[in-house]
């Protein structure tokens, strides 16, 4: 059965709805603990841990973003070149992989990509190099952006 | 009588039906599409989601899903190609009704984004989709 483009973007849009659930969820927690502080007194790392997952919760779901986006890619590179156990970097997927119709995808849209990409390799501790800002927002743009220039079936 | 799941099915059906007949076709063209839904018991159906264009706005009737929290069903719609989120279509009380944030009037100064819920059907489907297409930023 082919891969069709749309589950992908469906996978990603799944990963960015379940990262404002959690945001909203974090978020009334904290309120509700800054309101009433007892509220989790049964764990003495509860507080922190609540201070962390504030702190964390963006990155973790980009990092999350990107491995829904690289596994489309993967799955796409393995196709293309008819080897199922291909390994090809994420890096070099996005600098090379060709759009649909034998079309080439425009350096734009690959460089806003790369950028994503290296947000997740500081996020996920890959890299100590800060990318500078980008929300998550702008991530799922980016990589849905990319994604809709492969075919629509593979 | 039918599961939930196929209940859904025939209701995002009908609700994609729906777009294609009320929708303006001097300015809109639309294309289905067969998504292949994961119902809650792992079985796969397809059901039709709908990309719908105007001009070089390009949007998508997403269908979500019917285990919502306070609805029983939901399609959603994007700006493509980023899947922007523009609109959400909930079934309440037995008829899809659709939420949209308008946007402000530039020309009331202290006017602000205002979500209303709108039965679905021809007057409401081409306001809204005007609406989102005027503001797109494709």
């Amino acid at each position: 059965m082919p891969y069709r483009r749309f589950d992908w973007h469906e996978h990603i849009r799944e990963v960015w709805g379940e990262y404002w659930s959690a945001r909203e969820a974090v978020d009334r927690l904290r309120a509700a603990v800054a309101a009433k502080p007892d509220l989790l007194d049964k764990d003495s790392l509860a507080r922190k841990h609540l201070r962390d997952a504030h702190r964390n919760l963006e990155g973790t779901y980009i990092v999350r973003l990107f491995a829904a986006f690289e596994a489309a890619l993967r799955s796409y590179d393995r196709v293309v070149h008819g080897d199922a156990t291909r390994q090809t970097d994420a890096a070099t997927m996005i600098a090379q992989i060709g759009g649909k119709r034998g079309r080439g995808i425009q350096s734009g849209i690959r460089q806003e990509a790369q950028e994503v990409r290296l947000v997740r390799n500081f996020r996920a501790h890959e890299s100590d190099e800060d990318p500078g800002p980008l929300d998550i927002d702008e991530a799922r743009r980016r990589l849905q952006k990319f994604l809709s220039e492969l075919p629509e079936e593979w | 009588m039918p599961d939930q799941s196929e209940q859904f099915q025939a209701r995002v059906e009908e609700l994609v039906a729906q777009f294609e007949d009320e929708i303006d076709r001097s300015e809109w063209t639309t294309r289905r599409y067969p998504k292949r839904f994961r119902d809650a018991d792992c079985g796969i159906r397809e059901i039709p989601a709908l990309f719908l264009q105007k001009g070089t706005v390009r949007l998508l009737l997403d269908p979500i899903g019917y285990d919502i929290p306070g609805a029983e069903g939901l399609a959603d719609i994007y700006l493509m190609p980023a899947y922007d989120p523009q609109a959400s279509i909930y079934f309440e009380e037995g008829r899809w009704r659709i939420h949209y944030a308008f946007p402000a009037d530039p020309v009331e100064t202290r006017s602000k984004f205002e979500t209303r819920s709108l039965p679905v059907e021809g007057a409401s489907i081409n306001q809204i989709l005007d609406s989102i297409a005027e503001h797109a930023i494709p």
